[in-house]
């Protein structure tokens, strides 16, 4: 990975990319690399994962029993895990997505003003 | 952990599965494969770290959680000092007292034998016949030994050995050692890896003196002969013989009986110089301890059945001395020290452990009190907690951690103080050991077993502290933890009821310690005040072997006659005799004996404590004769055989009548009649604390025993006469050992070892119970006088006087001591009667303990609250209010 597109992507915030895998899953179970191309996909490019980091955050999420998984084979006959929203993951994504909207709200009500100021 | 195996191992498929379909993809959208793949691996990212960031998923969390619980548990006592400080001191004796009895206990119980596969030891033991068995275990005949180790085909070695003493001739002194008798394959049998040198020769076993040879034990080869590297090959002088030394024993190596150690081993072909007096070549002489090692295989039964068919062909063969002879097998680690003996040592030893754990019990309970006093403290901050979305369970694990770091601390510092004790008592027993007639070997440390007992004891301490304010401190309601401010409002009594049980508890149990420690002292104290029935103050004694430096009768009685004779001239010696054994020195002679007339009547026999004394002896020994006379020089070796008795003895056999000149058989010794010629007064014999019993003694002239003991009364302090009878003695002969050289008074205090020892463990667990009992109850005032600050200040503020407050504060701590205590004597009343066996002279419910045991107990518990109380006395009623 390059400097350049470095700059160009926001990088995630610790946890978000949880809480992106579970909004993801709300529309139906999935395997990792879908999951991957529909964060690209959803978020235009701009929020891009670094795929293989997927996969701890996968993890982490089954061990909480956020999400559960099964094999299934997919589209092209191959094998693969297919990952799927939990009722405690369902809970939780509504949960994480009310903090996270104060969260936003505050921040940007904090950084408001300095973005007023900078303009003439 | 399978799971994340598992997980671990679907991992590496997912990653390959996810770079295939983005590649696919790539070229899907007209990549060129190869780039295709190259653009999908970067995009991927680092495939190894992702490896490794997801096992890390897997396998921190725990291990994550329990360093944090640890850091937090170190971080809350940091935070309180003092709370840990006396919480692991508290600990720390508490389990201390038990991995130190343990680590005794294992040392004589528990540990196997040091040498090779110990596990296939076998003793060998004889059963005599049914009717004669006073012991159920008796030792085998050296020729019965050498059938069963020569027609046995299960067992690869027998070895046999046999304790006795022997004169060590040393720089021109000799002394009495303990050594044991062996076989010449003892060292090969048992595998042993000698320090120094080699074992003995056992083609020579058969051959008389074939094998002059000894091995040091290494014990001896340190205290006799400095450890002198160059020891193998020189000559010793044992009981006038010389013998090389061949080797020396490995240092954990006591012997094969547990406790008893001897110096030195030689070799069963040096009998005759060792003097053991049992013939070698007696069938009917069954005197030697035997082991066996069984062959790879071969189980203890399968080895019986053949030892027994051998017995059973023994019985045949010579009908008379091996009659209803049987063996028996035990595997060896079963048998301690003596199959009779055992029993006795295990019952002593649970009761210690059990004593120990009640001082355990009483440091939980402490520091129980001192963490829920914390807990309380601490209930906000758990609410908090809590009220964050702390998980109960992990909650009660972070209290669990910090008591579980608490008994580390502890059961540390308990090891330390062990390690320390274990040391002294080593040593204590060493020079123990050098004023009794038996060697103590005993290798007291910290090996595997005292480590995982002490662990143990840790961890369920551990549970025990923590469990209960853990449990109650997290179940408690947030609400009621969030409304605290009102606390000191509500008051504090209900809340510390099961504190104040705890301390009732602790003080009932000390008050149980401190009575049976009151008691045994006491007892002690009775004791030593017991008249022995002689006058034992001012007297020395010593004890000759003039049989080790090969004397005839003829020789020996001359030699004491003249020792006697420049002993009494010695100035300041007012008089000397000789006798076979003193009175209340642990060596007692008890045969049956009979009246004339009776002698086939088995009612009429008594079971009879004898000595054989010199004239002189009742004079010496200031032993009244109330009737007839003492010995005097007519009691010849062909004259009438006489006895004089105690009062006890003739009362029982002759009730009102005059027993001078009446006659008694002794033994087995048929129509060999003893003719009462006096009746001394009763004393004591065998212990200061037995019954009056009968008691006879036979005049020195009539039965002229080799070895036999001076005692002579000085005049004034017997030092003096103490070092002069190895003078006296060497001048008449030097080679004759003179052993036990010591005051009268040090002679007879043997028999107060045990009651000692025992009174002074009670009294060391009693004093540890108060002093873990008394901080207890500090800290549970400390704590309660704290929690009421607010209340006091209130108090003091609208004008109470400080008086007051103490009185209260006080008041509330005696109520509990006074309720402990009660319990604790009523405990103590039903638990003392168990004790009344050991005790002397004082009733096992003898009010003046019981009352002083309560008193002494109130009045710690008062200075234990007097100081908090105090404290709050003085508090000023602004800081007081401030407090919150």
């Amino acid at each position: 990975m390059s400097t350049k597109e470095q700059k160009e992507r926001i990088e995630l915030l610790q946890g978000t990319l949880d809480l992106l895998i579970l909004r993801t899953l709300l529309l139906g179970p999935a395997h990792g690399h879908a999951i991957a191309k529909a964060i690209e996909f959803e978020s235009d490019d701009v929020l891009q994962v670094e795929q293989g980091s997927l996969y701890p955050a996968l993890h982490r999420l089954i061990k909480r029993r956020w999400i559960s998984f099964e094999e299934g084979t997919s589209e092209n006959n191959r094998r693969a895990k297919f990952y799927r929203l939990t009722s405690k993951g369902r809970r939780q994504l509504a949960a994480e997505t009310r903090k996270w909207g104060k969260l936003a709200g505050a921040i940007a009500r904090i950084l408001r003003p300095a973005e007023q100021e900078g303009e003439p | 952990m399978r799971r994340r195996k598992r997980m671990m191992e679907d991992l590496d498929r997912d990653i390959r599965e996810h770079i295939e379909r983005e590649t696919q993809d790539n070229i899907d959208r007209g990549t060129p494969p190869e780039e295709a793949r190259y653009a999908a691996v970067r995009k991927f990212g680092n495939v190894t770290l992702v490896k490794e960031e997801t096992r890390e998923v897997w396998t921190v969390t725990w291990l994550d959680e329990l360093i944090q619980d640890v850091r937090f548990g170190l971080r809350m006592l940091r935070k309180n000092p003092s709370f840990a400080i006396v919480a692991v001191l508290t600990l720390a004796l508490g389990i201390g007292a038990n991995t130190a009895i343990f680590s005794v206990i294992n040392s004589i119980l528990f540990k196997p034998l040091p040498v090779q596969a110990p596990q296939e030891l076998v003793d060998v033991f004889n059963t005599p016949p049914k009717d004669e068995a006073i012991l159920q275990y008796v030792p085998l005949a050296y020729p019965d030994y050498l059938d069963y180790r020569d027609q046995n085909t299960q067992l690869t070695g027998l070895l046999a050995f046999a304790p006795t003493e022997v004169a060590l001739e040393r720089e021109n002194k000799s002394e009495l050692i303990p050594v044991e008798e062996v076989t010449g394959n003892y060292f090969q049998v048992l595998g042993l890896q000698l320090k120094l040198g080699r074992g003995f020769d056992e083609a020579q076993d058969r051959v008389p003196g074939g094998d002059p040879a000894v091995v040091l034990s290494y014990a001896a080869w340190h205290s006799k002969f400095a450890g002198d590297p160059n020891i193998i090959g020189k000559t010793i002088t044992i009981n006038e013989h010389p013998m090389t030394v061949v080797g020396v024993a490995p240092q954990n190596f006591h012997g094969l009986m547990r406790v008893v150690a001897p110096d030195l081993w030689a070799p069963i072909s040096m009998d005759s110089v060792l003097h053991l007096g049992n013939p070698v070549e007696d069938r009917g002489s069954q005197w030697m301890f035997t082991m066996g090692r069984l062959k790879h295989g071969t189980s203890l039964g399968q080895a019986q059945a053949e030892l027994q068919s051998i017995a059973a062909r023994l019985i045949r063969m010579y009908p008379k001395s091996n009659k209803e002879r049987s063996v028996v097998l035990l595997s060896a680690d079963q048998v301690k020290i003596f199959p009779e003996a055992d029993k006795a040592v295990f019952a002593a030893s649970m009761v210690l452990l059990g004593f120990a754990g009640l001082i355990l019990l009483i440091a939980c309970a402490n520091i129980t009190g001192m963490l829920m006093a914390r807990a309380t403290g601490r209930r906000r901050e758990i609410a908090i907690r809590m009220a964050l979305g702390g998980g109960r369970l992990r909650l009660v694990r972070q209290l669990l951690t910090e008591n579980l770091l608490l008994s580390l601390l502890g059961g540390t510092s308990a090891l330390l103080i062990t390690s320390l004790l274990n040391g002294a008592l080593s040593r204590a027993l060493a020079s123990f050991s050098t004023s009794l007639p038996i060697g103590l070997g005993l290798t007291i440390d910290i090996d595997g077993r005292v480590l995982g007992f002490t662990l143990a004891v840790m961890l369920g301490t551990t549970f025990l502290i923590g469990l209960i304010p853990a449990l109650k401190t997290s179940t408690q309601g947030l609400a009621d933890t969030m409304k605290m401010e009102t606390r000191a409002a509500t008051g504090t009594r209900g809340k510390h009821r099961l504190l104040n049980t705890l301390v009732v508890g602790q003080l009932a149990i000390s008050v149980m310690l401190l009575i049976c420690a009151g008691l045994s002292l006491r007892s002690l104290w009775n004791e030593s005040r017991v008249n022995p029935g002689f006058d034992p103050a001012n007297m020395v004694t010593a004890a000759f072997n003039p049989s080790l430096a090969a004397y005839n009768t003829q020789q020996a009685s001359t030699f004491y006659e003249q020792l006697t004779a420049r002993i009494q001239a010695l100035p300041g010696v007012e008089s000397a005799s000789d006798t076979d054994r003193l009175p209340l020195t642990l060596v007692v002679q008890i045969g049956s004996c009979a009246p004339e007339g009776k002698e086939n009547d088995p009612r009429a026999k008594l079971s009879v404590a004898t000595a054989t004394v010199d004239t002189n002896y009742f004079k010496t020994m200031r032993i009244p004769i109330l009737r007839g006379r003492a010995f005097d020089d007519e009691d010849k070796p062909k004259s009438t055989p006489v006895v004089i008795v105690n009062q006890t003895l003739a009362n029982r056999f002759w009730p009102g009548q005059d027993p001078i000149g009446k006659r008694v058989v002794f033994g087995g010794e048929i129509k060999n009649y003893y003719e009462v010629v006096g009746v001394a007064v009763d004393g004591k014999y065998i212990t200061l604390g037995e019954a009056s019993r009968p008691y006879a003694y036979r005049a020195m002239r009539q039965v002229e025993y080799k070895d036999r003991t001076l005692v002579a009364r000085t005049m004034g302090d017997p030092q003096a006469a103490l070092a002069l009878i190895r003078d006296v003695s060497r001048q008449l002969d030097p080679k004759v050992p003179v052993t036990n050289i010591e005051t009268v008074q040090q002679a007879t205090s043997a028999t107060l070892l045990l009651p000692r020892a025992g009174g002074t463990m009670f009294g060391l667990f009693g004093f540890l119970g108060l002093v873990l009992a008394s901080i207890g109850l500090y800290g549970v005032f400390a704590y309660t006088v704290a929690q009421r600050t607010h209340e006091i200040g209130v108090r003091m503020a609208l004008g109470a006087n400080p008086l007051d407050i103490l009185r209260m504060v006080v008041r509330r701590g005696m109520g509990l001591a006074l309720i402990g205590a009660v319990l604790g004597l009523i405990g103590a009343f039903a638990l003392t009667r168990e004790l009344s066996i050991i005790l002397y002279g004082i009733s096992a419910t003898d009010p003046l303990t019981f009352v002083t045991v309560a008193v002494v107990l109130i009045l710690v518990a008062m200075a234990a609250c007097y100081v908090p109380a105090r404290r709050a006395m003085g508090a000023d009623p602004m800081v007081a209010l401030r407090y919150e």
